[in-house]
């Protein structure tokens, strides 16, 4: 993958983990902090909008890793990422050392 | 654990505080304190909440230099379900247009609630909706822009 196609990739990801941390945001306002939630694939294709369920430990274990990102099963990209995590529902995927775990770093909203 | 996100805005734990907590906004804190408010009310507040996520959405692509103006940009779905969690894809532009309006919002197609709200335009991808009534007032009072 070109590095302008992996910096694109990179900062779609972080759009949506931005995305995802809004929606947590809102569970905790309308006071939904238990059980599974759904969040939004982060995988690098801008117009990819699918759900996710998932448990909220499941995201915060998650998202405690700035290199780590939520995908739908078969939206990874494996050029920049490594799968690290696969579920039924989801898969949780890291970014390689380097540029792609350096973007992810930069771009973390909890960083 | 800290009361604020960082880069997020919105307090955690805010509705559960004593009222002398100074980051807390009253329309946040009537979501969860008021058992006697109108529906109407409700409904806009709820859209509220939608609202101000919305708009720390807004400022993420900016941040992460995805800034173009035709470029489709993810939005939370602002209609009054608080279990709605759909994405509604528009352009900055679309979205300003929106926000020109303090009784403005926007909804996934099929979400408008035309109870409080009515539909203003439409397209495949989402409604725009201006609130009207006591819904609309609220709406307008809560409105992050001023």
């Amino acid at each position: 993958m070109s590095d302008e196609r992996t910096e694109k990739v990179a900062r779609n990801e972080a759009l949506y983990r931005q995305v995802n941390e809004r929606i947590e945001d809102l569970n905790e306002i309308f006071g939904e902090m238990s059980g599974e939630f759904f969040v939004v694939c982060e995988c690098g294709d801008a117009r990819c909008a699918e759900q996710i369920a998932l448990s909220r430990h499941a995201y915060e274990r998650m998202r405690a890793n700035p290199a780590q990102f939520i995908v739908r099963p078969g939206h990874q990209a494996a050029a920049v990422e490594d799968v690290v995590i696969t579920e039924a529902e989801y898969m949780v995927v890291e970014k390689h050392a380097g540029k792609p775990a350096r973007l992810a770093q930069e771009t973390d909203p909890r960083g | 654990m800290s009361a604020r996100l960082s880069g997020v805005g919105i307090e955690k734990n805010a509705f559960r505080l004593p009222p002398s907590f100074a980051g807390s906004s009253c329309w946040k804190k009537e979501l969860v304190t008021s058992g006697k408010m109108t529906s109407a009310k409700r409904k806009a507040l709820n859209e509220g909440a939608f609202r101000e996520a919305n708009e720390k959405l807004e400022r993420s692509p900016r941040e992460l230099d995805l800034v173009d103006g035709d470029s489709l940009i993810p939005f939370l779905c602002e209609c009054p379900r608080q279990e709605c969690r759909e994405i509604v894809l528009l352009t900055l532009r679309e979205y300003e247009d929106v926000r020109s309006s303090p009784k403005g919002g926007l909804a996934a197609v099929g979400h408008e609630d035309r109870s409080i709200e009515r539909v203003m335009a439409q397209n495949n991808r989402f409604v725009t909706t201006e609130k009207f009534g006591e819904a609309g007032d609220v709406h307008a009072e809560a409105n992050p822009r001023g």
